[in-house]
Protein backbone atom coordinates (compact mmCIF):
# COMPACT_ATOMS: atom_id res chain seq x y z
CA UNK A 1 0.00 0.00 0.00
CA UNK A 2 1.23 2.98 -1.13
CA UNK A 3 1.42 6.76 1.25
CA UNK A 4 -0.45 9.50 0.84
CA UNK A 5 2.70 11.55 -1.38
CA UNK A 6 0.99 8.44 -3.91
CA UNK A 7 -2.33 10.27 -4.16
CA UNK A 8 -2.18 11.79 -7.82
CA UNK A 9 -3.21 15.06 -6.34
CA UNK A 10 -0.75 14.83 -3.83
CA UNK A 11 1.95 13.75 -6.89
CA UNK A 12 0.92 16.58 -8.29
CA UNK A 13 1.08 19.14 -6.22
CA UNK A 14 4.88 18.16 -5.58
CA UNK A 15 5.89 18.06 -9.23
CA UNK A 16 5.04 21.68 -9.20
CA UNK A 17 6.54 22.06 -5.61
CA UNK A 18 9.61 20.83 -6.83
CA UNK A 19 9.53 22.79 -10.33
CA UNK A 20 8.37 25.98 -8.24
CA UNK A 21 11.51 25.34 -5.77
CA UNK A 22 14.29 25.39 -9.16
CA UNK A 23 14.91 28.70 -7.94
CA UNK A 24 16.46 28.14 -4.98
CA UNK A 25 19.73 26.48 -3.85
CA UNK A 26 19.67 22.57 -3.91
CA UNK A 27 20.05 22.49 -0.60
CA UNK A 28 17.29 24.87 0.68
CA UNK A 29 15.03 23.37 -2.35
CA UNK A 30 15.67 19.72 -0.74
CA UNK A 31 14.83 20.94 2.85
CA UNK A 32 11.64 22.50 1.98
CA UNK A 33 10.45 19.94 -0.26
CA UNK A 34 11.27 17.15 2.43
CA UNK A 35 9.25 19.68 5.28
CA UNK A 36 6.12 19.66 3.27
CA UNK A 37 6.41 16.00 2.59
CA UNK A 38 6.38 15.61 5.97
CA UNK A 39 3.51 17.50 6.57
CA UNK A 40 1.63 15.89 4.11
CA UNK A 41 2.42 12.45 5.33
CA UNK A 42 1.25 13.58 8.90
CA UNK A 43 -1.74 15.38 7.92
CA UNK A 44 -3.40 12.60 5.41
CA UNK A 45 -3.71 8.99 6.36
CA UNK A 46 -2.33 6.36 3.21
CA UNK A 47 -5.57 6.16 1.96
CA UNK A 48 -7.28 9.96 2.13
CA UNK A 49 -9.86 10.38 -0.32
CA UNK A 50 -10.03 13.15 -2.53
CA UNK A 51 -12.14 15.43 -0.59
CA UNK A 52 -9.75 15.33 2.25
CA UNK A 53 -6.72 15.77 -0.01
CA UNK A 54 -8.02 18.73 -1.66
CA UNK A 55 -8.84 19.83 1.95
CA UNK A 56 -5.16 19.66 2.68
CA UNK A 57 -3.55 20.91 -0.20
CA UNK A 58 -5.52 24.29 -0.47
CA UNK A 59 -4.81 24.75 3.35
CA UNK A 60 -1.05 24.24 2.32
CA UNK A 61 -1.45 27.00 0.24
CA UNK A 62 -0.33 27.01 -4.19
CA UNK A 63 3.17 25.46 -4.72
CA UNK A 64 4.26 28.68 -6.06
CA UNK A 65 3.56 30.82 -3.06
CA UNK A 66 5.62 28.99 -0.90
CA UNK A 67 8.49 28.69 -2.87
CA UNK A 68 8.25 32.45 -3.54
CA UNK A 69 7.89 32.52 0.16
CA UNK A 70 11.33 30.55 0.08
CA UNK A 71 12.83 32.40 -2.40
CA UNK A 72 12.21 36.02 -1.51
CA UNK A 73 12.96 37.32 1.94
CA UNK A 74 11.21 39.53 3.28
CA UNK A 75 8.07 38.88 1.35
CA UNK A 76 5.56 35.68 0.97
CA UNK A 77 3.12 34.97 4.40
CA UNK A 78 6.18 34.34 6.57
CA UNK A 79 8.55 36.02 4.90
CA UNK A 80 9.20 39.38 7.13
CA UNK A 81 8.75 37.86 10.54
CA UNK A 82 12.52 36.08 10.79
CA UNK A 83 13.88 39.49 9.59
CA UNK A 84 12.59 43.01 11.32
CA UNK A 85 14.39 43.14 14.75
CA UNK A 86 16.19 39.54 14.57
CA UNK A 87 18.95 39.34 15.57
CA UNK A 88 21.80 38.20 13.06
CA UNK A 89 25.52 38.65 13.47
CA UNK A 90 26.45 41.88 13.00
CA UNK A 91 28.19 41.71 9.31
CA UNK A 92 25.07 39.71 8.32
CA UNK A 93 22.53 42.41 9.22
CA UNK A 94 24.83 44.68 8.18
CA UNK A 95 24.99 43.39 4.56
CA UNK A 96 21.33 42.56 4.86
CA UNK A 97 20.37 45.96 5.31
CA UNK A 98 22.92 47.69 2.48
CA UNK A 99 21.12 45.57 0.44
CA UNK A 100 17.66 46.25 1.45
CA UNK A 101 18.03 50.06 0.95
CA UNK A 102 17.38 50.87 -2.95
CA UNK A 103 19.66 51.57 -5.56
CA UNK A 104 18.41 55.59 -5.13
CA UNK A 105 19.19 55.80 -2.03
CA UNK A 106 22.77 54.48 -1.98
CA UNK A 107 22.87 57.15 -5.70
CA UNK A 108 22.12 59.82 -3.01
CA UNK A 109 24.22 59.04 -0.53
CA UNK A 110 26.93 59.18 -2.79
CA UNK A 111 26.03 62.42 -4.00
CA UNK A 112 26.18 64.20 -0.73
CA UNK A 113 29.40 62.58 0.13
CA UNK A 114 30.62 63.97 -2.81
CA UNK A 115 28.36 67.69 -2.58
CA UNK A 116 29.65 67.28 1.56
CA UNK A 117 33.12 65.39 1.11
CA UNK A 118 34.78 67.32 -1.69
CA UNK A 119 34.28 70.78 -0.48
CA UNK A 120 35.45 69.80 3.01
CA UNK A 121 38.74 67.91 1.79
CA UNK A 122 39.25 70.78 -0.11
CA UNK A 123 39.06 72.99 2.67
CA UNK A 124 41.03 71.19 4.62
CA UNK A 125 43.70 70.83 2.40
CA UNK A 126 43.57 74.53 1.76
CA UNK A 127 43.50 75.13 5.27
CA UNK A 128 46.75 72.90 6.22
CA UNK A 129 48.83 74.25 3.85
CA UNK A 130 52.41 75.80 5.57
CA UNK A 131 52.44 79.43 5.96
CA UNK A 132 54.91 81.78 4.40
CA UNK A 133 58.85 81.51 6.05
CA UNK A 134 61.24 84.27 6.55
CA UNK A 135 64.64 82.91 4.76
CA UNK A 136 66.63 85.51 6.94
CA UNK A 137 66.78 88.22 4.47
CA UNK A 138 65.98 91.65 5.64
CA UNK A 139 66.73 95.44 4.05
CA UNK A 140 65.43 99.02 5.47
CA UNK A 141 63.18 100.08 2.18
CA UNK A 142 64.65 103.95 2.39
CA UNK A 143 68.30 104.48 1.84
CA UNK A 144 68.00 107.28 4.46
CA UNK A 145 66.53 104.67 6.88
CA UNK A 146 69.40 102.21 6.09
CA UNK A 147 71.94 104.78 6.57
CA UNK A 148 71.08 105.60 9.67
CA UNK A 149 70.08 101.65 10.93
CA UNK A 150 71.80 101.17 13.89
CA UNK A 151 72.14 97.01 14.70
CA UNK A 152 71.94 96.38 18.70
CA UNK A 153 72.19 93.09 20.83
CA UNK A 154 70.62 92.47 24.38
CA UNK A 155 70.02 88.75 25.74
CA UNK A 156 70.61 87.19 22.65
CA UNK A 157 67.95 89.53 20.75
CA UNK A 158 69.31 91.65 17.49
CA UNK A 159 67.67 95.08 17.29
CA UNK A 160 68.02 96.14 13.93
CA UNK A 161 66.67 100.22 14.47
CA UNK A 162 66.01 103.18 12.07
CA UNK A 163 64.74 106.87 13.81
CA UNK A 164 61.39 107.40 13.18
CA UNK A 165 60.52 110.61 10.40
CA UNK A 166 56.86 110.91 11.49
CA UNK A 167 54.75 112.10 8.25
CA UNK A 168 57.07 109.80 5.87
CA UNK A 169 56.91 106.66 4.17
CA UNK A 170 58.81 104.19 6.55
CA UNK A 171 59.31 100.50 5.51
CA UNK A 172 61.27 97.13 5.24
CA UNK A 173 61.43 94.33 2.65
CA UNK A 174 62.01 90.62 3.94
CA UNK A 175 62.44 88.07 1.67
CA UNK A 176 60.10 84.90 2.22
CA UNK A 177 59.39 81.42 0.82
CA UNK A 178 56.10 79.82 0.09
CA UNK A 179 56.74 76.13 0.82
CA UNK A 180 52.86 75.28 0.18
CA UNK A 181 51.71 73.26 -2.65
CA UNK A 182 49.37 76.48 -3.11
CA UNK A 183 50.19 79.59 -4.51
CA UNK A 184 49.29 82.14 -1.53
CA UNK A 185 48.13 85.51 -2.18
CA UNK A 186 49.54 87.89 -0.19
CA UNK A 187 46.38 90.82 0.88
CA UNK A 188 48.17 92.29 3.93
CA UNK A 189 49.82 92.91 6.91
CA UNK A 190 49.72 94.37 10.31
CA UNK A 191 52.01 96.50 11.70
CA UNK A 192 50.11 98.02 14.74
CA UNK A 193 53.45 97.68 17.04
CA UNK A 194 56.05 99.30 15.03
CA UNK A 195 53.31 101.78 13.39
CA UNK A 196 50.48 102.43 15.74
CA UNK A 197 47.57 104.69 15.11
CA UNK A 198 48.64 105.12 11.38
CA UNK A 199 45.51 106.57 9.68
CA UNK A 200 46.42 104.53 6.20
CA UNK A 201 46.84 100.31 7.19
CA UNK A 202 50.23 99.67 5.59
CA UNK A 203 51.00 99.00 2.31
CA UNK A 204 52.52 94.99 1.18
CA UNK A 205 53.14 94.14 -1.77
CA UNK A 206 55.48 91.27 -3.87
CA UNK A 207 57.75 90.62 -5.91
CA UNK A 208 56.58 90.12 -8.97
CA UNK A 209 59.34 87.69 -10.52
CA UNK A 210 61.13 85.19 -8.75
CA UNK A 211 64.09 85.53 -10.06
CA UNK A 212 65.89 87.45 -7.27
CA UNK A 213 68.50 85.06 -5.20
CA UNK A 214 68.45 85.16 -1.76
CA UNK A 215 69.99 88.15 -0.06
CA UNK A 216 69.68 89.99 -3.90
CA UNK A 217 68.81 93.95 -4.02
CA UNK A 218 65.18 93.96 -3.69
CA UNK A 219 64.81 97.65 -4.88
CA UNK A 220 65.79 95.92 -8.63
CA UNK A 221 62.73 93.95 -9.01
CA UNK A 222 58.79 94.98 -9.54
CA UNK A 223 56.29 94.78 -7.15
CA UNK A 224 52.55 93.92 -6.87
CA UNK A 225 50.30 95.43 -4.28
CA UNK A 226 47.78 92.22 -3.40
CA UNK A 227 50.75 89.80 -5.21
CA UNK A 228 50.91 86.23 -5.43
CA UNK A 229 53.68 83.57 -4.47
CA UNK A 230 53.57 80.30 -6.58
CA UNK A 231 53.66 77.32 -5.14
CA UNK A 232 57.22 76.65 -3.79
CA UNK A 233 58.49 80.13 -4.80
CA UNK A 234 60.57 82.85 -3.30
CA UNK A 235 59.56 86.19 -3.37
CA UNK A 236 60.44 89.61 -1.35
CA UNK A 237 57.39 91.57 0.75
CA UNK A 238 57.64 94.87 0.82
CA UNK A 239 56.01 96.52 3.76
CA UNK A 240 55.64 100.26 3.80
CA UNK A 241 53.89 102.73 5.91
CA UNK A 242 53.31 106.35 6.65
CA UNK A 243 55.03 107.12 10.09
CA UNK A 244 52.24 109.22 12.21
CA UNK A 245 53.48 109.04 15.91
CA UNK A 246 55.50 111.78 17.22
CA UNK A 247 57.84 110.78 20.62
CA UNK A 248 60.64 112.10 21.69
CA UNK A 249 62.83 109.67 23.99
CA UNK A 250 61.75 108.67 26.87
CA UNK A 251 60.45 106.26 29.01
CA UNK A 252 58.59 104.25 26.10
CA UNK A 253 61.30 103.66 24.12
CA UNK A 254 61.86 102.08 20.55
CA UNK A 255 58.72 100.12 18.94
CA UNK A 256 59.30 97.57 17.37
CA UNK A 257 57.96 94.29 15.59
CA UNK A 258 59.66 90.50 15.39
CA UNK A 259 57.14 89.02 13.38
CA UNK A 260 55.39 90.06 10.61
CA UNK A 261 51.21 89.17 10.50
CA UNK A 262 50.27 88.61 7.44
CA UNK A 263 46.45 88.19 6.06
CA UNK A 264 46.84 85.92 3.09
CA UNK A 265 44.66 84.34 0.90
CA UNK A 266 44.97 80.32 -0.25
CA UNK A 267 42.11 78.94 -2.69
CA UNK A 268 39.07 80.28 -1.45
CA UNK A 269 39.96 80.98 2.41
CA UNK A 270 41.53 83.71 4.02
CA UNK A 271 44.09 82.95 7.20
CA UNK A 272 46.13 84.71 9.11
CA UNK A 273 49.63 84.16 9.53
CA UNK A 274 52.69 84.84 11.72
CA UNK A 275 56.39 85.18 10.19
CA UNK A 276 58.96 85.41 12.60
CA UNK A 277 61.33 87.39 11.63
CA UNK A 278 64.41 86.60 14.06
CA UNK A 279 65.22 89.87 15.04
CA UNK A 280 63.14 93.22 16.02
CA UNK A 281 62.86 95.53 13.19
CA UNK A 282 62.55 98.83 15.44
CA UNK A 283 61.94 102.57 14.80
CA UNK A 284 63.85 104.33 17.44
CA UNK A 285 62.12 108.18 19.44
CA UNK A 286 63.20 111.53 17.66
CA UNK A 287 65.71 113.39 19.22
CA UNK A 288 64.06 116.79 17.92
CA UNK A 289 60.48 117.49 17.73
CA UNK A 290 59.66 118.17 13.46
CA UNK A 291 57.74 120.81 11.92
CA UNK A 292 55.08 117.91 10.56
CA UNK A 293 54.75 116.96 14.09
CA UNK A 294 53.04 120.20 14.96
CA UNK A 295 50.04 120.37 12.69
CA UNK A 296 49.73 116.05 13.41
CA UNK A 297 49.70 115.95 17.16
CA UNK A 298 49.77 118.03 20.01
CA UNK A 299 53.37 118.67 21.37
CA UNK A 300 53.85 116.63 25.00
CA UNK B 1 -9.39 54.23 -0.19
CA UNK B 2 -5.96 53.05 -2.37
CA UNK B 3 -4.97 49.49 -1.45
CA UNK B 4 -7.80 48.91 0.94
CA UNK B 5 -9.20 46.42 -1.52
CA UNK B 6 -6.77 43.84 -1.16
CA UNK B 7 -6.01 44.21 2.63
CA UNK B 8 -2.62 44.36 2.42
CA UNK B 9 -2.34 46.39 5.91
CA UNK B 10 -2.96 43.35 7.38
CA UNK B 11 -1.26 41.42 5.34
CA UNK B 12 1.83 43.00 6.45
CA UNK B 13 0.65 43.00 9.56
CA UNK B 14 0.47 39.41 9.82
CA UNK B 15 4.11 38.29 8.26
CA UNK B 16 5.18 41.33 10.87
CA UNK B 17 3.74 38.74 13.39
CA UNK B 18 4.10 35.32 12.25
CA UNK B 19 7.23 35.02 13.30
CA UNK B 20 6.57 36.23 16.74
CA UNK B 21 3.57 33.89 17.49
CA UNK B 22 5.76 30.87 16.36
CA UNK B 23 8.43 31.02 18.75
CA UNK B 24 5.63 31.86 21.01
CA UNK B 25 4.23 28.46 20.58
CA UNK B 26 7.75 27.04 20.64
CA UNK B 27 8.51 28.53 23.78
CA UNK B 28 5.76 26.75 25.31
CA UNK B 29 7.15 23.11 24.29
CA UNK B 30 9.04 22.15 20.91
CA UNK B 31 6.63 20.99 18.21
CA UNK B 32 6.61 19.11 14.92
CA UNK B 33 5.61 20.96 11.87
CA UNK B 34 2.36 20.27 11.37
CA UNK B 35 1.38 20.28 15.22
CA UNK B 36 2.78 24.07 14.88
CA UNK B 37 0.66 24.85 11.62
CA UNK B 38 -2.45 23.50 13.44
CA UNK B 39 -1.97 25.54 16.24
CA UNK B 40 -1.00 28.62 14.65
CA UNK B 41 -4.59 27.91 12.62
CA UNK B 42 -6.45 28.42 15.37
CA UNK B 43 -5.51 32.19 15.44
CA UNK B 44 -8.23 33.42 13.32
CA UNK B 45 -7.01 35.06 10.54
CA UNK B 46 -3.23 34.59 11.54
CA UNK B 47 -2.26 31.61 9.03
CA UNK B 48 -3.33 31.75 5.26
CA UNK B 49 -1.50 29.38 4.04
CA UNK B 50 0.12 26.38 5.97
CA UNK B 51 3.16 26.45 3.43
CA UNK B 52 4.49 29.46 4.05
CA UNK B 53 5.34 28.38 7.57
CA UNK B 54 8.24 25.98 6.55
CA UNK B 55 10.50 28.78 4.82
CA UNK B 56 9.76 30.86 8.45
CA UNK B 57 10.96 28.26 9.86
CA UNK B 58 13.70 27.63 8.30
CA UNK B 59 14.47 31.71 8.39
CA UNK B 60 14.26 31.67 11.82
CA UNK B 61 16.52 29.00 11.84
CA UNK B 62 19.24 30.66 10.20
CA UNK B 63 19.03 33.50 12.42
CA UNK B 64 19.95 31.56 15.20
CA UNK B 65 16.53 31.81 16.78
CA UNK B 66 15.34 28.22 16.54
CA UNK B 67 16.82 24.82 16.13
CA UNK B 68 15.24 21.45 14.43
CA UNK B 69 15.57 17.99 14.89
CA UNK B 70 13.95 14.60 13.33
CA UNK B 71 12.16 11.87 14.91
CA UNK B 72 12.05 8.76 13.89
CA UNK B 73 9.67 6.98 16.27
CA UNK B 74 7.37 6.14 13.46
CA UNK B 75 9.70 5.18 10.45
CA UNK B 76 6.90 5.89 8.42
CA UNK B 77 6.19 9.59 9.27
CA UNK B 78 9.46 11.14 10.42
CA UNK B 79 8.78 14.51 12.22
CA UNK B 80 11.06 16.98 12.32
CA UNK B 81 10.92 19.21 15.88
CA UNK B 82 11.74 22.67 16.49
CA UNK B 83 12.93 24.32 19.90
CA UNK B 84 13.17 27.72 20.46
CA UNK B 85 16.87 28.78 21.17
CA UNK B 86 17.98 31.24 24.15
CA UNK B 87 18.45 34.20 21.30
CA UNK B 88 15.10 33.16 20.29
CA UNK B 89 13.48 33.42 23.53
CA UNK B 90 15.28 36.84 24.17
CA UNK B 91 14.25 38.01 20.70
CA UNK B 92 10.33 36.77 21.79
CA UNK B 93 10.74 39.21 25.34
CA UNK B 94 11.85 42.06 23.22
CA UNK B 95 8.96 41.83 20.62
CA UNK B 96 6.51 41.14 23.54
CA UNK B 97 6.98 44.10 25.22
CA UNK B 98 7.23 46.29 22.32
CA UNK B 99 3.81 44.81 20.84
CA UNK B 100 2.10 45.63 24.14
CA UNK B 101 3.01 49.51 23.36
CA UNK B 102 2.57 49.39 19.82
CA UNK B 103 -0.77 47.63 20.13
CA UNK B 104 -1.97 49.70 22.96
CA UNK B 105 -0.80 52.85 21.13
CA UNK B 106 -2.61 51.42 17.84
CA UNK B 107 -5.73 51.03 19.91
CA UNK B 108 -5.35 54.36 21.53
CA UNK B 109 -5.61 56.01 18.06
CA UNK B 110 -8.63 53.77 16.64
CA UNK B 111 -10.69 53.90 19.43
CA UNK B 112 -10.29 57.16 20.41
CA UNK B 113 -12.19 60.35 18.58
CA UNK B 114 -15.29 62.71 19.23
CA UNK B 115 -18.61 60.99 20.75
CA UNK B 116 -21.18 59.65 18.39
CA UNK B 117 -23.43 62.35 19.03
CA UNK B 118 -20.50 65.11 17.88
CA UNK B 119 -19.88 63.20 14.78
CA UNK B 120 -22.75 63.82 12.63
CA UNK B 121 -21.30 65.89 10.28
CA UNK B 122 -18.31 66.02 8.39
CA UNK B 123 -15.66 68.84 9.95
CA UNK B 124 -16.00 71.79 7.61
CA UNK B 125 -13.26 74.89 7.78
CA UNK B 126 -15.23 77.81 8.34
CA UNK B 127 -14.61 80.62 5.74
CA UNK B 128 -11.50 83.11 7.44
CA UNK B 129 -11.40 80.61 10.67
CA UNK B 130 -9.83 77.56 12.42
CA UNK B 131 -11.28 73.92 11.50
CA UNK B 132 -14.12 73.14 14.09
CA UNK B 133 -16.41 70.16 14.64
CA UNK B 134 -19.99 71.29 13.75
CA UNK B 135 -22.63 70.49 16.66
CA UNK B 136 -25.98 70.15 15.83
Amino acid sequence: MGTALDHPLVAGYLRELDSALAGLSPGAAAELSEQLRAHLLEALPDAADDESVREVLAALGPATLVARAAAEPGSGQAGQAGQAGIRQPLLRRAVTGARRVPRRMWLSLAALAIVVGVPAGTLIYWQTQPGVTWTGSFAWWSPVDSAHSIQTEADGAIQDTIPLRPGQIQGFAVFVYNPSDMSVRILGASLDSISPGAPVPPQIAVSVTGSVQLGGEPHVVAYQVGGVMPPHSYRWLRVLWRSYQCYLEGPGGSQGVDRLTLQVKVGWITRTEAVPLGSEAAVSPMTKWPDWCNSHQPQP
Amino acid sequence: MPGMGDRSETTELRRGVLGPCVLALLAERPRFGLELVRDLSRADGLLTSEGTVYPLLNRLRDNGLVTSRWSHQDEARPRRYYSITDLGREYLGAFRAEWSAFAAAVDAVLHAGPPESGRQAAPRRPAGGAMRWARH
